[in-house]
């Protein structure tokens, strides 16, 4: 008999609150959560403006948990996500078998303690203008002086999943991926397969990341790929309206509990939702430009609603990927109308990136949240910003404000750089 | 449904003793470090001075188009060529495949930057006090950088180069639990074939920790063994003299596919992939790990998806990493499993042969487990002159012995405490 997997737990820590429930109350008011960078300066940078976590209490962590102390910042945000989805999930630590708990996260890397490297970098540049920039001799001296080393090893993309491991004692299967935008998406799918499959009957999942750091929004910057509307920070990120022009970073994170649908029953879980159908495709394309036929894309919504058993007429909702770039949203547009057909402009669809921004690798995380709030208060979370309609872009983005509806299945959509497409399906649980 | 069974067919290493696993498994064999005084750093006072280096790689007999190469840090190049390599060994003929049915999965994490790379930008932004400024870096550093830089660094771009260089277009992952990375690489993409969703993968990892940053931050943790007089030597898990590792630098891709796609095609099939465990340790520091059981636990959770026990298990490729703790409570976590069978099971390790390959570990050692399957053979450990009262285990010493091995138990450990195992067994 298959095993049916639920999502028992949910924990978020967004540009728009601290918890879920904050999170959801700016969603559905339309709220963005961009503002200048205050992290750093940032006034001389092309990009200024980015979806920081407010209010964040760092010390508060530390003071419960020593060993947090060198952590990176999206460490954090990962640890109050799972603390808050396990307090909704109502699971106590130690009745739970916890070689039959698992961890699949997508937790990004947190870039260089930028000052002290900085400090290392400068004081062993060359002057003598040779082929090398920097002395490598007086470098590993200078670094060996400066850095500190426990904040070196947690900025390493593994020591978010240790951190969580460590706190809520688990102790079965682990993994963290790093694929880029889609990673936290691909984590739960991931997660999904293995209780199915019954490697665990629980498993943590989910993502956290903050890229906005001096190196982060300059590589981006580079690319192209952030918005520069400075002056109006609020209305930068415009998925699918005509005049967007790139994403906004966002950082946060986003955590969910998956568990075996008869585990779940046996301890009277509530139950937020079910995850039903996987699909992860790759477009072998380029490095970060989307296929414009949008194949693979595709190919992932299609598996993901196979999976599931579903058809195009039983999706309620379609949580976009809608990063705000010109080209990724006329493609994903073009996608939708490819996998749903006819039925393409009828489906509501819409980004939550319009105001979280976007939270890269806890992008899929939260945007899987928001679906199941969807399903859970029948409203569909805006694309805000949406003004002025872009003719390659023309389905019903759910223009600015909240709409209520009745949600029993979403797919939420993640594509990342280097042509990484995953898609979920999730249902509405019923008993 | 019976379940679909997961086989290795091809086999694509770059390491420090040459391309292709035949000089790897050669150096194996001969318990032969390739471990070197490091050329490629002026190091002057600095600590440690040997690595396990590549030194004739040639990127560019491996990626045809020129301009790509600026995109490709080191770490991308090496995984291209062992993925060219494996694809060959495998004798697939891609053009005939639904590449929508061949994925990827790799483990790889942070890339390093190029200092020299960066310093440019950084360089641009020292103001006239001759320190760093950020509202100089913002108007004229970053302008400065190679725009593509961010490209050469993000942990999943080794894979997008991948599926790119071969159309493969099925499910790809890219994986991060460091030393274990590889491991996971290969026992996920089991899984993705096991499920159904792929018929082919190519899976590993690659790393290169030898440039100035990663050598920094091992320096900075205390990982490194201080045993710079004897360089062939120096990497010695288990031993008493073992203080830490040496770093190398490598890639190790496996093709592995589905058993009757693998028969369909007539493809040579060098063992399989029957049983994948993962755990986590509640460490939370590489230097100071307590906790043995998580080791213990991925181990089981490897040989009982196997459908196998300790009796059934002819050799243990060890982690070994040559970290004195590490060592300690691997070899604590195989006595307790192995306990009544520890006079018929033998215990090797391999990465004194290349250095510690980090994300690159997994793949490349992987093959040795592979190969010592499909050759029946024991390779010796290499460097084990005195065992560590606390590591006593069933070593084996001296010349590779010839055996008939069902099963091979593969552990790799990260630093972060993730652990993978996969049991390999003749098919």
């Amino acid at each position: 008999m298959t095993r049916r997997v639920v999502i028992t737990g949910i924990g978020a820590v967004t540009p728009l609150g601290l918890s879920v429930s904050q999170t959801w109350d700016g969603l559905i008011k339309g709220r963005s959560g961009i503002g200048p960078i205050s992290l750093f300066d940032a006034s001389e940078f092309s990009t200024k403006i980015a979806g920081e976590v407010q209010g964040f209490d760092f010390n508060g962590w530390v003071d419960e948990d020593p060993a947090l102390r060198y952590a990176a910042r999206s460490t954090f945000f990962a640890v109050q996500a799972a603390d808050e989805a396990f307090r909704k999930s109502l699971l106590k630590p130690f009745a739970i078998d916890p070689e039959r708990f698992g961890i699949y996260f997508g937790a990004g890397d947190s870039g260089l303690d930028f000052g002290p490297f900085v400090e290392s970098v400068v004081s062993s540049l060359n002057t003598d203008g040779g082929s090398c920039v920097v002395d490598k001799a007086r470098y590993l001296e200078a670094s060996a002086l400066k850095m500190n080393p426990l904040s070196e090893l947690e900025s390493q993309p593994f020591m978010t999943v240790t951190h969580l491991a460590r706190r809520f004692y688990i102790r079965g299967p682990v993994s963290n991926c790093l694929t880029a935008c889609a990673a936290s998406s691909q984590a739960i799918g991931e997660a999904y397969e293995w209780i199915k499959r019954g490697d665990a009957d629980l498993a943590l999942s989910g993502g956290s990341h903050s890229m906005i750091y001096p190196l982060g929004l300059a590589g981006f910057g580079l690319l192209k790929a952030l918005s520069t509307h400075n002056e109006e920070p609020q209305k930068a990120s415009r998925p699918f309206d005509s005049k967007r022009d790139g994403f906004v970073l966002g950082e946060g994170a986003g955590a969910v509990i998956l568990e075996d649908l008869s585990h779940a029953l046996k301890r009277r879980a509530r139950i937020y939702g079910e995850v039903v159908g996987y699909g992860s495709t790759t477009d072998a394309y380029r490095m970060t430009d989307m296929d414009p036929e949008g194949t693979g894309a595709a190919r992932a919504m299609e598996i993901a609603l196979a999976k599931g058993g579903l058809r195009p007429e039983d999706v309620d909702y379609i949580n976009a990927h809608g990063t705000a770039t010109v080209v990724n949203d006329a493609i994903e547009t073009m996608v939708i109308k490819k996998v749903m057909g006819p039925l393409a402009s009828k489906v509501p669809i819409s980004s939550i990136k319009s105001m979280l921004g976007h939270m890269i690798a806890a992008a899929g995380a939260v945007e899987v949240i928001a679906c199941l709030m969807a399903m859970r208060d029948g409203v569909i979370p805006p694309t805000i910003n949406y003004e002025e309609p872009d003719p390659e872009c023309d389905l019903d983005y759910v223009p600015n404000t909240a709409r209520p509806a009745n949600v029993d299945i979403a797919l939420s959509n993640s594509f990342g750089f280097g042509g990484q497409n995953i898609c979920l399906a999730l249902r509405k649980y019923y008993e | 449904m019976t379940k679909r069974r997961v086989v290795v067919t091809g086999m694509g290493l770059v390491t420090p003793c040459g391309q292709g696993w035949q000089p790897y498994w050669e150096a194996v064999l001969q318990a032969q470090s390739s471990i070197r005084y490091f050329s490629n750093l002026h190091l002057n006072g600095f600590s440690a001075k040997i690595a396990g280096e590549i030194p004739d790689f040639n990127p560019e007999k491996f990626v045809k188009i020129r301009k790509t190469l600026k995109v490709m840090s080191r770490e991308i190049q090496l995984a291209i060529a062992a993925s060219q390599l494996a694809v060959q060994d495998a004798g697939i003929a891609l053009e005939s495949e639904d590449l929508q049915r061949f994925g990827l999965s790799l483990g790889t994490g942070i890339i390093n930057n190029d200092l020299d790379e960066m310093g440019i930008g950084i360089r641009t932004a020292v103001g006239e006090a001759g320190t760093f400024e950020m509202s100089k870096f913002g108007q004229e550093g970053i302008r400065s950088l190679f725009p593509l830089w961010l490209l050469k660094y993000l942990p999943n771009m080794p894979a997008c180069h991948i599926s790119i260089l071969h159309g493969l277009r099925g499910p790809s992952n890219t994986i991060t639990t460091s030393a274990s990375a590889g491991t996971q690489a290969v026992g996920e993409a089991a899984r993705v074939i096991e499920r159904g969703d792929a018929d082919v993968m190519l899976a590993g990892g690659t790393d290169s920790k030898l440039n100035a940053m990663g050598i920094s931050r091992f320096h900075l943790l205390n990982l490194l063994s201080h045993q710079n007089h004897v360089p062939e030597s120096a990497y010695c898990p288990f031993d008493i003299r073992h203080d830490g590792i040496v770093l190398g630098e490598g890639a190790g891709l496996l093709v592995i596919e589905e058993l009757e796609h693998a028969r369909a095609r007539h493809a040579n099939i060098y063992a399989e992939i029957s049983g994948y465990g993962s755990s986590s340790d509640f460490n939370h520091d590489p230097r100071c790990g307590e906790d043995s059981h998580g080791k213990s636990a991925a181990m089981q959770a490897a040989l009982s998806d196997a459908g196998t026990g300790p009796d059934a298990v002819g050799l243990i490729v060890a982690n070994g990493s040559g970290i004195p703790q590490e060592d300690i409570q691997e070899a604590c976590a195989i006595r307790g499993i192995f306990e009544k069978v520890l006079d018929s099971v033998k215990v090797t390790g391999v990465k004194p042969i290349t250095g510690h390959l980090v994300y690159g570990s997994g793949g490349v050692e992987l093959a040795a487990a592979v190969l010592a399957v499909h050759k029946k053979v024991v390779p010796p450990l290499a460097n084990l002159e005195v065992p560590d009262p606390e590591c006593e285990l069933p070593f084996a010493v001296g010349k590779a012995q010839p055996r008939e091995l069902k099963n091979v138990l593969f552990n790799s450990f990260g630093f972060g405490g993730q652990n993978a195992c996969l049991v390999v067994s003749s098919l």
